[in-house]
């Protein structure tokens, strides 16, 4: 069944390589109103990739179905087209079908459903109370914009990035630009930081615009394949507009902190009661602490659509999980000196209870190490099953 | 308590626990999904004693085996290692029996009062090991790469983890899954 869904996307690719000799990037499209077929070239590392993707929506969810296959000129000629494709050499990549996670979709649909409710009661408040606000709003608005529009200079900035070019990285390079064909994303800028703690971001205001930066430390700790999925998990944040996502989720939040600090000298200055300007704030108080817990369950939620988009676009949830595992210095607890070596000290040892951190898990904005694991799992189940 | 014993310095070795071991008996399947099939062989390794009690535990323990043996068709064969441990390593090809058997040791092993003397007990799959703690009463994954040096595949053993979380007490701190090097099956 594999060989013969096999043969029959090796036909479509021979079909549609006949037509695009260049080695670089040629994309074909063909669309039927259903089902959509994307086949391209991609040159990475000396390598030329075909890469196939099947895509087909029925009533209920998407699936997709993805090939990538490595093509290598018959001995003698230099260009690839059907009639020199070597066979023989052909190594194939197959991405399972998958679906969404409703469960996921549903939780991030309450989460921002609160939120919207929490900013119209907010704004009725400040409303009924008839104080300015206005201008803190505008104040509010404008920097909120411009951190948004200039996300991506502003983080390079204040985390000393610097935009690495093709022939300074071509490693990274390559996979990014591998990486952004199978998530149908223009390339973006690629950035690195001189620091010692593995971490990676993207920032942008729109794929467009965006930067997906990795530290130096990251880069030798993983391997190949675990900066692959580092990177696809930044560049479904990209590809999931994070950035606009959470800055319009903060807005109102924003502009409540402001009223926190600023309402008490703002409402001084008229005589309308300093019973008004205390319900106001407290309000603003109020609405503050439960959007900013709203705003991090919501980013905690995009972390885990990023984690799922990642597994998608490379296929192996594995390598995510082992680059997770990685970066979190989970390897570096599990001891390596023998049992029967440690077993004479731990007489010694008055062992630490551990405590339980279920209140700090409502404050971070990034799942614990255990629920990505686990969501990743639940994923790499999925594909298993048929 | 634990405050007191710790400010008069008396030193309490925790008490073995036994009857995890039983939670492996449904877990072991979960194994196999996963393609991790029992080998067929486990073991029990346990720190001996100079003492005439101690002996006399051995041979208690031989008897008992050669019972078992007969009834169940375990195999069984002592051992000790560069450590000075003793093992007793049991080969069954059914995995059930591997458990019993290895519960009816360790139960053994305590009513002689050696219970401090138990280390552990492994269960090999293919590819890795299962470790039990007799004191935590925990189980965790142990994966030993091949070669001479002392590697071991994290990666496998968190994702043992996390698949065998649900059907077996999986040891929460990661410190305390120390590797045993040279497991002699």
């Amino acid at each position: 069944m594999f060989l013969l869904s096999l043969t029959k996307f090796y036909v479509v690719i021979l079909i549609f390589s006949g037509s695009s000799r260049r080695q670089v990037s040629r994309t074909i499209k063909g669309r039927s109103a259903k089902k959509s077929l994307f086949i391209s070239f991609i040159t990475s590392c000396g390598n030329t990739f075909a890469y196939a993707s099947y895509m087909q929506r029925d009533k209920h969810e998407k699936s997709s179905v993805a090939l990538y296959l490595r093509v290598t000129p018959a001995h003698g000629s230099k260009e690839l087209c059907a009639e020199n494709i070597n066979t023989t050499e052909t190594e194939v990549y197959i991405m399972k079908k998958w679906q969404r996670d409703r469960g996921l979709a549903a939780r991030m649909f309450l989460t921002m459903f609160l939120l919207g409710a929490v900013y119209i009661t907010f704004i009725a408040v400040l409303a009924y109370l008839g104080l300015p606000t206005g201008s803190i709003m505008i104040v509010a608005g404008i920097m909120l914009f411009a951190q948004y529009y200039f996300s991506d200079k502003m983080v390079l900035m204040s985390t000393g990035a610097h935009v690495v070019s093709e022939s300074e990285e071509p490693l990274l390079h390559g996979i990014v630009s591998r990486l952004c064909i199978e998530a149908d994303l223009p390339k973006p800028k690629v950035a690195i930081v001189k620091s010692s703690i593995p971490n990676a971001f993207a920032t942008g205001r729109s794929p467009k615009k965006a930067v997906v930066a990795v530290t130096t430390s990251l880069m030798q700790k993983l391997n190949q394949n675990e900066l692959t999925a580092v990177l696809a998990h930044e560049l479904t944040h990209v590809k999931n507009r994070d950035v606009m996502v959470l800055t319009i989720a903060s807005f109102f939040s924003t502009i409540a902190f402001f009223l926190v600090r600023y309402l008490l000298f703002f409402g001084g200055g008229n005589r309308r009661g300093g019973g008004q300007i205390m319900i106001a704030w407290i309000a603003s108080i109020a609405v503050w602490i439960v959007s900013s817990l709203l705003i991090r369950a919501l980013s905690r939620y995009r972390e885990f659509a990023a984690d799922r988009g990642a597994a998608i676009i490379t296929g192996h949830p594995s390598h995510l999980v082992s680059a997770l595992q990685k970066i979190s210095g989970a390897m570096g607890r599990i001891p390596t000196d023998d049992l029967r070596k440690a077993e004479g000290m731990n007489a010694f040892y008055i062992i630490p209870a551990i405590s339980g951190s279920s209140v700090m898990a409502l404050f971070s904005t990034h799942p614990s190490l255990e629920k990505r694991v686990a969501a990743l799992e639940k994923i790499s189940r999925q594909m298993e099953t048929p | 308590m634990k405050f007191l014993d710790s400010l008069f310095g008396r030193t309490k070795l925790r008490k073995p626990k036994v009857d995890a071991l039983f939670s492996l008996s449904t877990a072991y399947l979960a194994m196999e999904v996963m393609g991790f099939a029992p080998t067929g062989k486990s073991g029990i390794c346990f720190k001996p004693v100079e003492s005439s009690r101690f002996s006399e535990l051995e041979s208690d323990l031989k008897e008992l085996l050669k019972l078992s043996a007969s009834e169940s068709g375990t195999a069984c064969q002592f051992q000790t290692d560069k450590y000075n441990y003793a093992w007793i390593i049991l080969s069954d090809d059914d995995f059930e029996d591997l458990i019993t058997t290895t519960h009816l040791i360790s139960e053994t092993v305590i009513e002689h009062d050696f219970e401090e003397r138990l280390l552990c007990s492994i269960f090999a799959f293919k590819g890795v090991y299962l470790i039990y703690s007799y004191k935590e009463g925990t189980f965790y994954p142990f994966a030993p790469l091949h070669g001479q040096k002392m590697e071991r595949d994290n990666n496998l053993e968190f994702r043992i983890r996390s698949t065998m979380e649900n059907e077996l007490p999986i040891e929460k701190e990661l410190e305390k899954w120390h590797p045993l090097w040279g497991i002699p099956f």
